[in-house]
């Protein structure tokens, strides 16, 4: 019974997962607009993704999740995707419900009453579904609020609040006093930007 | 009536130092406090370097030093590291690498420190950028702040933002110059998501801890980056998105 249960409950996860990736690529695609022009000649080598590989990733994990209140431009990769995860499969518990109980078949015994699953870790906490056996049937999945990751589930709410601006990636030579940027080598200095400032101020 | 100033460059820590005092101060006096900012590095170095395995942080890393008996400098920096770890959510971890190296916080310490007693010795209007992490005062002569640029991540000769400030720790931490060298403690894996994570913020020691925490959380720092409190924030990923935060001090065009 432990056995069957847990099967169902990954089934019920997988159809979880698979509903949000389904809210995401309804959403608006942002990200297009925020591909650098300049950037068609990324450090070649320096990513191990294909080329190709990144529109793709802007579909299936979504960036923006949807009709979420945040900012169009706001990129939440693994924020959204946790959360679309969520939230349409709480709206929809009755959907993964029925499958189960007509397709498969009948468990030898289930007590009736509800029972929680082991909680299944997600990029930002933890989801817990319960199930609800009545007549031995199973007539409900419900998923639960991250019970046992609060504090974390908090911290996640509120930095989907403030989110950082999405914005064309520019390419400028501008009138600057200095410049930050990762720490350089000795040998990048040379042709760094700052050298040729230091040495502009030399002048 | 000669109006002084004065820039140097020196390699200190590994790495390029640059330093801009703007004050008009007869020039003996402008030589000798850059002398004391140089002076002071190098200090820092000696006791803090762990390329060097007669420093107080390598002999500590080894054993051979107890905490107590290292030099008062190692106590500050190892106690505000121990802040920056749970400030961080555990990212910044000056033991990631497997042995204490708290190179991430102490180079933009040391900077701070350097400007704080500029300040202290009547010394309004300078710029001190380490390898790339900036703390500026003050403004130049004939600008209203310093401009300062945010490197463009691929193009070594672009800046990707320009800001203005004053009084204020502009850190970078990024893949792009040194490689995959930042690690994700909790995973040990190289940090690849993010490219180029620069904050802004009163403190530069802060603000370079941050920057490094950000880039080892991956994709996770975008989201982390927008809750910190008093500080702003420039990123670009992996995959060529930029973003910022919305208070992030941008330059306004120049009138031509």
């Amino acid at each position: 019974m432990r056995r069957a249960l847990m099967a169902l409950m990954g089934t019920a996860a997988g159809t979880v997962l698979l509903v949000g990736a389904k809210a995401g690529f309804s959403s608006p695609q942002v990200d297009q607009a925020m591909q650098p022009q300049s950037a068609n000649s990324p450090a070649p080598g320096a990513s191990p993704t294909p080329p190709g590989a990144s529109p793709a990733p802007g579909g299936a994990l979504p960036p923006s999740a949807g009709p979420s209140a945040a900012p169009p431009g706001a990129s939440q990769p693994a924020a959204g995707a946790t959360k679309t995860a969520a939230q349409p499969a709480a709206n929809k518990t009755t959907a993964p419900a029925a499958r189960p109980t007509t397709t498969a078949p009948r468990p030898p015994a289930m007590k009736d009453g509800t029972f929680n699953g082991n909680p299944i870790h997600i990029e930002y906490g933890s989801i817990e579904l319960s199930i609800v056996v009545s007549g031995g049937k199973i007539t409900d999945i419900k998923v639960l609020d991250s019970p046992k990751d609060q504090s974390r589930s908090v911290q996640i709410n509120n930095s989907a609040l403030p989110k950082l601006r999405a914005e064309a990636l520019a390419a400028q030579s501008a009138d600057i006093d200095t410049v930050s940027g990762a720490t350089y080598t000795s040998s990048g200095y040379k042709f760094s930007l700052q050298s040729a400032i230091d040495r502009a101020f030399q002048a | 009536m000669t109006v002084h100033s004065l820039v140097r460059v020196e390699h200190v820590m590994g790495m390029a130092v640059s330093l801009d005092l703007d004050d008009d101060l007869p020039i003996d006096r402008l030589e000798s406090l850059a002398d004391g900012v140089f002076d002071w590095l190098r200090l820092v170095d000696g006791v803090f370097s762990t390329y060097k395995p007669e420093s107080e942080i390598s002999r500590l890393a080894r054993g051979e030093l107890r905490r107590e008996d290292c030099s008062p400098i190692v106590g500050e920096v190892l106690d505000r590291c121990a802040e920056l770890w749970a400030e961080t959510g555990g990212y910044f971890d000056v033991n990631a690498g497997g042995t204490l190296d708290p190179s991430g916080y102490v180079k933009g310490w040391a900077v701070q420190r350097a400007c704080d007693r500029l300040r202290a010795e009547g010394c309004a209007n300078h710029c001190l950028n380490a390898g790339g992490d900036i703390y500026v005062r003050g403004a130049p002569r004939g600008r209203p702040r310093w401009r300062v640029g945010i490197r463009h991540p691929w193009e070594a000769l672009s800046v990707a933002w320009v800001l203005e400030v004053s009084d204020t720790a502009v850190a970078t931490s990024g893949t792009y110059e040194r490689g995959l060298h930042v690690l994700n403690p909790f995973t040990g894996a190289p940090a690849r998501d993010l490219r180029s994570v620069t904050v802004v913020g009163p403190d530069l020691g802060t603000a370079d801890a941050y920057a490094t925490a950000a880039l080892a959380m991956g994709l996770k720092g975008i989201d982390w980056l927008a809750t910190l409190p008093g500080h702003e924030c420039a990123v670009v990923t992996e995959d060529g998105r930029a973003l910022r935060s919305d208070g992030l001090p941008v330059a306004p065009p120049l009138d031509s």
